[in-house]
């Protein structure tokens, strides 16, 4: 037929093995290269179990961000003041050696002045070590990116809690009955995407895994579900404990996993704090054989009750499940329907289903260990818990798996941890009075309470949480409020957009940056926030570069390599070589390198630490992380591409066998009083406005304040990714362009059809989305699967640069219809609400070019 | 002779459009080409409403009308089934295009090669490598992934489909996995009383 | 399946109708000069009318393929498209085309200044006025061959080419002649003229006939029927091709006098209509959705 051929992975050349970096996660690639040099096709690595050969479409579009004309070349540097979103800042190209002298000069000035006055914004999540370098800068603690809150403020401290764990995920391999609220799992998002839409089609196809979604907009997972439950938005919480009310009514729950693997059988007293012997503080339970109090740990108890009510020490004491069953008595099927829009007959039946198919009793036995068999779970991620109260939320959740003791079971719901860094790590230790330790810092060290703040997004005050960065939003305007005796004036920007990603007023933040006397932004590509930089460093690309990284993973472990596949196309760096060359001019090489070998894991084999006085490029890391997993060289990692088995059962099925675990937080209570008892001492201004009611032991009914908006917003707003775009980044993937832009869901604001008529709006209206703190506009799109008093907006179309030929500005970002202000933030997790009350009005009807409309509303908000 | 065909298993198919990707990532076709997408289609009235993804490809039919229409014998078939367009032959006229039922066939535009992927009239170095075998003004296809097929692989949108949602194999054969699922899960031809014979089925 | 429940959908990653978009104004043109210029040709080569004949054998040996070669994406290949002879309608014509070309042109030399016998004579004659016949109605077999776009798949359109064919060939006929040849044929003037009427009535029928049958046989041939009567295209369609293409021509021919004038504003009107027929069929053409599921 032909002397060449023509299809791209036929052509003569070689495969390197190595890994995807299109989102956070790793899935393991092979990478052909021509014999001319040129790479031609990104395929799966067969050989890993968590991908399995296969690529989500981000994965396969990694040879357009490597080839990409729009690429950042060489380091550049401003020219003109920095004044707006869309201004051109008159970049000229500059050497290496200029960019490093410049970038070191004014970030040693920080150093010297207040190393407090940097804002930091790093978010590599597949070198997450990166995320430590503020804290060789002297210390600091800031945090000026909302990543890592938005879709896991309440998520990760609870995870942290209840599994000792950063994540959570149900078991594919035996789950029949699984339930994902507000979440994309295993069809659209979160955990290693390809991996787990594999799982997920083999579980729902092969083994006929019933799969319920409940949320507001029919979403992949909802097209794809058994059943889809359209849910009001920010009543998930109030949905789980419905559920949870029906399997206490009906007794449906497992009351031995309560009594021997929980701490529900605790004590509770009216302070909410476990109910204690005077003689040596040990917690106690009530034996209702006996009918006596006894150390939780007395080897003479004959049973545990649940319920009751006991004078116990002299106060009245409940057991735990006791005081969550009084909590319940407002959770009838009834008040939750008229909360969350479920019928009350749905809510009967999918409870007594989840409880009927969780099998209570049932065990398996997995490589010679018997284990209970729960193959009913139920999921959630970041659509139903990124609420207000986002820790409650979050414990709702899991309190609905707690009951038919499905935690950490096989078919049920089970904890993912982050990075573990050696193969034979465990992740659980044992905590005090026989419960598991929770763990709720799982993305650094908590960070120590201070009186004036030492962050300016109030970490101080979060003990539990997780970093809340859109309340700079709020101090950098009052700092004198705030107690600052500092105000930042640089920022790092690395790897991240934080204009776009994070909630509040659009100006405010602009004026953050003007404010700046000194921005450096390490990226490879332009965004709508490294545009506000003095000098850019730009990285290479994936296929140039090193590293070793896994996280997250939900069924599988190992470490995944990237090994570069060409030479460097540019004049770029690794971010590795530029902040081991940034920290030495700077002087703080040496903390960095201890910093480094705390944060991955280098101390744990002493030959492979960080020396003193070096620098490290990305392969000496990758290096590193490889020897650390399994003690095998990079030669045989460059071969293989990665070493990712599954998951080890023992580290999977509850590692923490004959540990309690929190079914009641008393440990939230104990931070709480800490933190009040130190703001205090401290006589810190605002305690008296801290929200001290959001930290709970057991969630409740409350609704989140966003309910109670003044009601002429009459709907709710909420906003959504999908499987084609992960980072906003992916936007400017001509590929991944051609499958967004013509995708109903991304094509404009989608509204209930029924609604719609209601206010006269008709396809392709021009439309204006407005909140008591911003507002959108974009184009009507109906749609029957969403409910009736929620629009939804694509984050596909919420981009507003204009300097990139493929990105498609839209009118607004969502972001700015949240509020950045603590009434709506969670006092406990760091959670803000990512949910807005709106009112939503006609501009006009189905403009002609509709595209060029848009974009004059982009900065209206 | 092996004859080749697909299954799509509707079931399974998630419109992620990976596949979509794929495809082009493996033929490098230009901008504003593609030879297989995902398409949705919503059904129900709220809040009793579910989504269908539907995968769409050349169904390389065994009466293929590209085939019979085309003036110059450019659009032929090989002997184990596969429908290809000799680009050296095709006058581009847009029969084929017209003749299709599915639509799966599309001419290319000189101004898609000019202006790149990106739009901006600038080639990156993996479109220079990959658009010599195209020739403006000619009628484009899926191609089955041929040269794959030829060395024993799976075509590229078959490979990636991250839910095992595309199944390629001989339809000759009554153990292959095209069969059995044809036979297991009632598979059915697209637009099959039109009487092209495709050689791509649907199962729900 | 409702097909009001499909919409006409553009690029998007919907399911439902999609219009044709490969044949636009140039193939439209290309097939308008195809067939009027031989029906041209063959009305006149009835009657040895030189001019008649030279101008159709000029719109389709000339006009034709330049409008072909704007349309077609390689040009300069053009020569292959006979290769395709056993199936392809558009080689069957091509092929007709050429002899055609090549025997009307010996046939008009030959009439001009004789030079064959009186068999071969014959023989050109009657392979030429075949060809031509072929050149007329094959357009329509090209349409209706393909299933897949249910407006034009209909046994009627072959027809209709004919019947425009024979109408475009006596309406210029008329003009170019009614002041030569038919001056000194008075009644076969007239029977032109009422042959005119009668065949814009005949082709008034088949066209209700044609959009009657697309739109009861199919949902996208409705979905199109809808587009042309009802919605976007309906104006242009019922102005020019109703209007102007039937009732002004019928009625211009029927009681307007024997003029330049009329006989010129005739002639527009019907081309008029034809070639508006031509470009809304082209736009109208739907693809049926590839699935359906029930909707409610």
């Amino acid at each position: 037929m032909k002397d060449r051929p023509v299809q791209n992975s036929v052509k003569p050349g070689r495969w390197v093995p190595s890994t995807c970096k299109m989102c956070l996660h790793s899935c393991s690639t092979l990478v052909h290269v021509t014999e001319e040099g040129v790479v031609n096709k990104v395929e799966g690595n067969p050989t890993n179990p968590s991908n399995n050969g296969k690529l989500c479409p981000k994965g396969n579009c990694a040879i357009m961000r490597l080839y990409d004309p729009h690429r950042i070349k060489t380091p550049l540097k401003r020219t003109k003041p920095r004044k707006g979103p869309n201004d051109d800042p008159g970049w000229v190209p500059i050497s290496w050696d200029e960019a490093f002298e410049i970038v070191a000069r004014e970030l040693k000035k920080t150093l010297e002045e207040d190393p407090r006055k940097l804002l930091p914004a790093i978010n590599d999540f597949q070198k997450l070590f990166l995320w430590a370098w503020p804290a060789a800068f002297g210390g600091n603690a800031n945090y000026f990116t909302v990543v890592g809150t938005y879709c896991g403020g309440g998520y990760h401290p609870m995870n942290g809690i209840v599994h000792s764990t950063f994540a959570a995920a149900n078991d594919y391999d035996y789950c029949e009955y699984w339930i994902n609220a507000g979440g994309g799992d295993g069809f659209s998002s979160h955990l290693h995407v390809a991996s787990q839409n594999y799982y997920m089609a083999k579980a729902r196809v092969e083994r006929g895994m019933r799969v319920i979604q409940v949320e507001p907009r029919l979403s992949i997972g909802g097209a794809k579900a058994d059943e889809w439950i359209p849910i009001k938005p920010a009543t998930d919480r109030h949905f789980a404990l419905g559920l949870c009310h029906v399997i206490v009514r009906e007794r449906l729950y497992d009351v031995e996993f309560l009594k021997r693997d929980t701490n529900a059988v605790y004590l509770v007293g009216p302070d909410g704090y476990f109910v204690r012997r005077g003689s040596d503080g040990k917690v106690l339970v009530w034996d209702p054989v006996d009918n006596k109090a006894k150390a939780w740990d007395d080897p003479t108890i004959k049973d545990f009750a649940l319920e009751g009510s006991y004078q116990v020490e002299g106060v009245k004491a409940r057991p735990a499940f006791q005081v969550f069953k009084d909590i319940l008595k407002d959770a009838t099927p009834e008040k939750v329907s008229s909360i969350t829009d479920i019928p009350a007959s749905t809510i009967e039946r999918i409870a007594t289903e989840f409880a009927k198919a969780a099998k209570i009793g049932a065990t398996i036995k997995v490589e010679g260990r018997t284990l209970p068999l729960r193959p009913a779970a139920f999921n959630y991620y970041r659509g139903a818990q990124g609420h207000k109260y986002g820790s409650m939320t979050n414990h709702a959740f899991k309190l609905v798996n707690m009951l038919v003791g499905n935690i950490d079971a096989p078919g049920g719901h089970i904890g993912v941890t982050l990075d573990d860094q050696t193969e034979d790590a465990g992740h659980v230790w044992p905590g005090e009075d026989g419960m598991l330790k929770p763990m709720p810092h799982q993305l650094h060290p908590e960070i120590p309470f201070a009186y004036p703040p030492n962050t300016t997004h109030l970490m101080d005050y979060f003990p539990l949480g997780v970093d809340p960065g859109h309340l700079n939003n709020l101090t950098l305007f009052e700092p004198e409020k705030f107690g600052f005796d500092f105000y930042p004036d640089t920022m790092l920007i690395c790897h991240s957009n934080p204009l776009w990603n994070m909630n509040g007023n659009q100006e405010r933040y602009f004026e953050i940056m003007r404010r700046m006397r000194f921005i450096v932004a390490i990226d490879i590509l332009f965004n709508e926030s490294n545009v506000w930089a003095d000098v850019i460093l730009p990285t290479l690309d994936t296929l140039e570069s090193w590293n070793m990284t896994m996280i997250e993973p939900p069924n599988t472990e190992g470490m995944c390599l990237r090994q570069p596949v060409i030479n460097p196309l540019y004049d770029c760096k690794s971010e590795e070589e530029i902040f081991w060359e940034i920290s030495e001019r700077i002087g703080i090489l040496d903390q960095w390198n201890e910093i480094v070998n705390f944060v991955c894991g280098f101390y744990k084999k002493p030959e492979l630490m960080l020396q003193p006085g070096k620098k490290y490029t990305d392969r000496d890391i990758a290096e590193r992380k490889g020897l650390l997993w399994n003690g095998k060289p990079l030669e045989w990692y460059m071969k293989h591409g990665h070493s990712v088995t599954k998951r080890q059962p023992k580290k999977w099925y509850r590692p923490w066998e004959g540990m309690r675990l929190h079914f009641y937080i008393e440990y939230i209570l104990q931070r709480r009083d800490e933190l009040k008892r130190k703001m205090e001492e401290a006589k810190v201004p605002f305690r008296n406005e801290w929200y001290w009611d959001d930290y709970q032991a057991l969630p409740d009914m409350r609704l989140d304040p966003v309910h109670s908006e003044p009601p002429e917003y009459d709907m709710y707003a909420i906003t959504f990714k999908d499987v084609q775009v992960n980072f906003s980044e992916n936007l400017s993937i001509p590929w991944i362009d051609d499958i967004v832009h013509k995708d109903p869901v991304h094509m404009g604001i989608l509204i209930n059809t029924g609604t719609a008529r209601k206010k006269g709006i008709e396809e392709g209206d021009l439309i204006q989305v407005i909140s008591p703190y911003g507002k959108l506009t974009g184009l009507a799109r109906l749609t029957e699967g969403v409910h009736p008093q929620t629009v939804a907006i694509s984050n596909a179309i919420t981009k507003w640069v204009d300097f990139h030929s493929v990105i498609r500005p839209g009118g607004g970002n969502f972001n700015r219809l949240l509020p950045a202000d603590l009434k709506n933030t969670d006092a406990n997790s760091g959670q803000m609400e990512t949910v807005a009350k709106v009112k939503v009005v006609k501009l006009r009807s189905r403009p002609e070019n509709a595209a060029e409309v848009l974009k004059q509303y982009r900065f209206v908000s | 002779m092996p004859r080749w065909g697909m299954v799509i298993d509707l079931k399974r198919c998630i419109g992620c459009n990976a596949c979509t990707v794929a495809c082009k990532q493996e033929n490098t076709t230009p901008d504003g080409i593609l030879w297989t997408k995902v398409v949705s289609e919503e059904i129900g009235i709220y809040p009793n409403v579910t989504r269908a993804y539907i995968p769409l490809i050349c169904n390389h039919c065994e009466d293929a009308p590209c085939e019979r229409v085309c003036p110059t014998k450019a659009t032929y078939h090989t002997d184990d089934g596969i429908v290809l367009v000799d680009e050296k032959k095709c006058i581009g006229c847009g029969a084929c295009v017209t003749a299709c039922p599915y639509k799966n066939r599309i001419k290319l535009h000189k101004e898609q090669l000019q202006r790149g992927l990106f739009k901006i009239g600038v080639l990156t170095p993996f479109e220079k490598q990959g658009y010599p075998r195209f020739v403006a003004g000619t009628a484009l296809k899926c191609t089955f992934c041929h040269e794959r097929v030829a060395n024993g692989l799976d075509p590229a949108c078959v490979v990636t489909c991250p839910t095992e949602a595309r199944v390629f194999g001989n339809l000759d054969d009554p153990s292959s996995k095209v069969r059995r699922l044809i036979q297991a899960r009632k598979g059915y031809q697209p637009l099959s009383h039109l009487n092209t014979r495709p050689k791509v089925f649907y199962v729900e | 399946m409702d097909s009001k429940v499909y919409n006409i959908v553009g690029e998007e990653f919907q399911l439902g109708y999609r219009h044709q978009d490969v044949w636009g104004w140039k193939i439209a043109l290309a097939f308008f000069f195809g067939e009027v210029g031989a029906g041209l040709f063959f009305i006149s080569a009835f009657f040895g009318f030189l001019k008649g004949m030279f101008i159709g054998w000029l719109m389709v040996s000339v006009c034709k393929p330049t409008a072909l070669f704007l349309h077609l994406g390689v040009p300069i290949r053009f020569w292959r498209a006979i290769m395709g002879l056993k199936n392809s309608w558009i080689s069957k014509g091509l092929f007709a085309s050429v002899l055609f070309t090549g025997f009307g042109a010996i046939h008009m030399l030959n009439l001009y200044r004789p030079f064959l016998g009186e068999g071969l004579s014959e023989l050109v004659l009657w392979i030429s006025i075949i060809a031509c016949f072929w050149v007329i109605i094959y357009l329509g077999f090209v349409l209706s061959y393909s299933p897949s776009i249910a407006l034009w798949n209909s046994g009627l359109m072959p027809v209709i080419s004919l019947t425009y064919g024979l109408l475009g060939g006596i309406t210029m006929t008329l003009l170019f002649g009614h002041n030569s040849f038919l001056l000194d044929m008075p009644e076969v003037l007239r029977m032109l003229k009422y042959l005119e009427f009668g065949l814009v009535l005949f082709c008034g029928v088949i066209l209700v006939s044609f959009l009657h049958g697309a739109a009861y046989m199919s949902n996208a041939g409705r979905r199109s029927v809808i587009l042309l009567l009802k919605e976007r295209y309906a104006p242009w369609f019922i102005f020019f091709v109703l209007i102007v293409g039937f009732a002004m021509t019928g009625v211009l021919i029927l009681v307007g006098p024997v003029s330049l004038g009329v006989l010129l504003a005739v002639a527009v009107a019907e081309l008029i209509g034809d070639v508006a027929l031509k470009l809304l069929l082209f736009k109208t053409g739907l693809y049926e959705p590839v699935l359906t599921h029930s909707h409610f």
